[in-house]
């Protein structure tokens, strides 16, 4: 690792998209959120990174895609609004987006 | 009379497992919002895409939301960089069109950094605002290109493996990672 080139690493535990990540280094991250593609239903689990691979985290509350975020999963970290959807179809109202959560 | 010493071991306490807890609402509803922060005591989110589109931000204080400065523009699906609430930015992202542009913010004001190589929404990006990194991204075509930021400027990092948007990723400028649909790369 030179900082430079990129190389390819053990893949996440299952596909994600529009989700968010989380971390302060490359050997120290947490993916949490987004759906499969577009049209699919949201995620609320998290995966984590150690630098290896990944492991199943813990579940967060709400299923949501592009949310805002801040922090790292050292220190605890914040999710809020974004497209948050417990039961209907994505990009299908009701959206509560007002939600926010922490990780600590 | 020798007297014995008794041995005491002593424990660290035990790690505590982190788990994910509701807090209170935000003030504004955001959809494709994205942020920066520290730690679950002190982050900020910004923007987001509703009708009108936001330049708003909201800081977090581990207990209570409160708007911060406003943005110079009003867009949803930017990238981020900055591990401090008083120390971050926000590069392109859609006003309507996708921009070009990145944004310092000093913990009260927003004001207009470097220009990325190209526009760009719906990307990552990680680091701090001295040393920052954003990955990927579209503008009706997808990119394969990194930009880094030294608190003035970008030039070009290097390329990804593949073309990525809608991605996550995390680390610092020489140390990072981006993930989508499930393929991961790192640097």
């Amino acid at each position: 690792m030179n900082g430079t080139v990129w190389s390819s690493a053990n893949d996440s535990l299952k596909n994600r998209f529009q989700h968010r990540g989380v971390g302060s280094s490359g050997s120290n991250g947490m993916i949490f959120d987004g759906n499969e593609q577009p049209g699919t239903y949201y995620y609320y689990d998290s995966e984590k990174w150690d630098g290896t691979n990944w492991t199943v985290g813990e579940d967060a509350i709400w299923k949501r895609n592009n949310p805002g975020k801040g922090g790292n999963p050292e220190d605890g970290f914040v999710i809020a609004g974004g497209y948050t959807n417990d039961t209907q179809p994505p990009e299908a109202p009701p959206w509560d987006s007002s939600r926010a959560e922490e990780y600590a | 009379m020798a007297r014995t010493i008794p041995l005491i071991k002593t424990y660290g306490a035990a790690p505590v497992a982190k788990t994910f807890s509701q807090i209170s609402d935000i003030n504004t509803a955001r959809i494709r919002t994205n942020g920066f922060g520290s730690s679950n005591n002190s982050v900020l989110i910004l923007g987001g895409n509703v009708t009108p589109k936001l330049n708003s931000t909201e800081e977090y204080n581990g207990s209570t939301w409160s708007f911060g400065g406003n943005m110079n523009q009003s867009l949803h699906s930017p990238a981020t960089c900055g591990n401090s609430v008083s120390d971050g930015l926000r590069a392109g992202g859609d006003t309507g069109s996708v921009q070009i542009t990145s944004e310092e913010y000093n913990g009260s004001t927003w004001s207009y950094g470097g220009n990325t190589s190209q526009a760009r929404n719906e990307f990552a990006g990680c680091g701090t605002v001295a040393a920052g990194l954003i990955m990927g991204g579209r503008n009706g075509s997808q990119y394969q290109n990194t930009d880094e930021y030294n608190g003035t400027s970008w030039s070009a990092g290097g390329n990804l493996l593949v073309k990525r948007y809608y991605n996550g990723g995390g680390g610092s400028q020489s140390d990072a990672w981006i993930i989508c649909f499930g393929s991961f790369a790192r640097r």
